[in-house]
């Protein structure tokens, strides 16, 4: 393509209008954005709506709320043609509902189809691990673990801070040949970590079907032998089951509330300690400052006692050992 | 784990057929999703009902993961191919371009239903038929 400048019209306004305008924006700009547009059709993809401004509980924000309705046109005389009927449309609707001008600006490729990766630079974790997407090189010193993760679907970029306290409690209690579980393992990076700390046999269980593939999928990119000992072995499930007393180190890095109700085995699945050989260490994670203490709790009740605490920002990573 | 939600944003894709072109690329690129992952799970989820829209809702968190709903495809896509026509009508008063029965509109309103909450089956089924009408499209019993 020539000209690969696309035009975007955004507009900024109530629930209620958004409605108005997407249905504008469908009409006028809808279709199958791969089509020809030069033979007439549409092919925009329409409209999209875009909401911002949530707080910590993802409820919207009086007054920091906003929708904007965004379409994409393609350039070319069709896309002016386009261009003219939905600046049309809009002013018609303004008539009978209040909504701002139109925002209008032109989209570069390298200004969008890469804008996600500045998010992404590689971070070092605990001491030696250092987390880096596909498409940043690192120097790495020969102590230097190297993970390669691309930010996805699900869960653990290692942008978290629950996910670095993690990283940083494997690093000090995973010691060559130990045997560990990683519970709720979403990307997968914490199996990785351990298996690359030295680990002979890792097995990660997520009760998420994508999670598992994500994970397994992360483990062969890194090399990582999948099924095997030494390796990860990626499954379905939570806590597994006949498994009493194999592992040396267990991590969970979940949330509170999850925690606890694992412990008291509350769901179908042994309770949390029972995998777990006497003497081995717990790294629970997920955790809120303020439910810190119905965690250490729960796992006394259950023969743990706590053997250090790491915390960033109101986050909150817990080591226990099993008696 | 619990994490800070960023944005929502709700999108009109081609089940199965999803690409890093706009709209994809140029709505969720500059709000830090992987648009590469996103295209393949929504492609994924959506395969077997190619040949028809689905929207998608993607919730998008602080630290560029995200998480998607599917919704329901739109209505007017539903009646145009259950009524076999290829676009409404541009004068739905005089020109009419198709005919649905009663139970097809049933039948979509009923898919339809699933984005609904609390919406009965009849007024789902009036809201089928205003956009039919508004189409070009009549409901012969």
């Amino acid at each position: 393509m020539a000209d690969s400048a696309i035009l975007e019209i955004a507009v900024e306004c109530d629930a209620e209008a958004a409605e108005a305008v997407s249905e504008l924006f469908n009409r006028f700009n809808g279709g199958d954005y791969d089509a020809d547009s030069e033979a007439g059709e549409a092919s925009g993809g329409g409209a999209v709506i875009e909401t911002t401004g949530y707080d910590d509980f993802g409820e919207p924000i009086d007054g920091q709320f906003r929708i904007v309705v965004k379409t994409y046109i393609k350039p070319g005389a069709r896309g002016e043609q386009i261009r003219r009927q939905i600046e049309e449309g809009l002013w018609f609707l303004s008539r009978i509902y209040p909504i701002p001008e139109p925002q209008i600006r032109t989209l570069h490729e390298e200004d969008w189809a890469h804008a996600w990766k500045r998010f992404y630079k590689p971070l070092r974790i605990g001491g030696r691990i250092l987390l880096k997407p596909s498409w940043e090189c690192v120097e790495a010193g020969p102590e230097d673990i190297v993970i390669e993760l691309d930010p996805g679907m699900a869960f653990g970029t290692g942008l978290h801070p629950s996910t670095r306290l993690c990283i940083a409690a494997l690093e000090e209690h995973v010691r060559p040949g130990d045997a560990v579980l990683d519970l709720g393992t979403g990307s997968g990076v914490l199996a990785i970590a351990a298996y690359k700390l030295g680990a002979a046999s890792v097995l990660a269980t997520d009760i998420d079907p994508i999670a598992v593939d994500v994970a397994r999928e992360n483990a062969l990119r890194n090399g990582v032998p999948l099924d095997a000992t030494p390796g990860v072995t990626v499954q379905a499930g939570s806590v597994p089951e006949g498994m009493a007393n194999r592992f040396d180190v267990i991590v969970a890095n979940i949330l509170a509330e999850v925690l606890v109700k694992l412990f008291d085995g509350e769901y179908s699945y042994p309770p949390l300690t029972e995998p777990l050989k006497p003497g081995g260490a717990l790294i629970l994670a997920g955790i809120i400052e303020e439910r810190a203490e119905t965690v250490i709790e729960a796992a006394r009740r259950h023969g743990c006692t706590l053997i250090d605490r790491k915390q960033e920002g109101d986050w909150v990573a817990l080591v226990v050992r099993k008696a | 784990m619990a994490k800070k939600l960023k944005a929502i944003v709700k999108l009109q894709l081609p089940a199965g057929k999803a690409n890093p072109a706009p709209p994809v690329g140029t709505a969720l690129g500059p709000q830090g999703v992987n648009i590469m992952a996103f295209c393949k799970e929504y492609n994924a989820r959506t395969q077997g009902q190619i040949g028809q829209v689905i929207p998608v809702e993607i919730s998008i968190f602080t630290d560029g993961s995200f998480t998607f709903v599917l919704k329901t495809p739109p209505a007017a896509d539903l009646i145009k191919k259950a009524a076999g026509i290829p676009k409404g009508s541009a004068e739905p008063n005089k020109s009419k371009v198709g005919k649905l029965t009663r139970a097809q509109v049933r039948e979509i309103a009923e898919i339809k239903m699933k984005d609904l909450e609390g919406v009965s089956l009849e007024s789902a089924m009036r809201m089928v038929e205003g956009t039919a009408r508004s189409m070009g499209v009549t409901v012969v019993d």
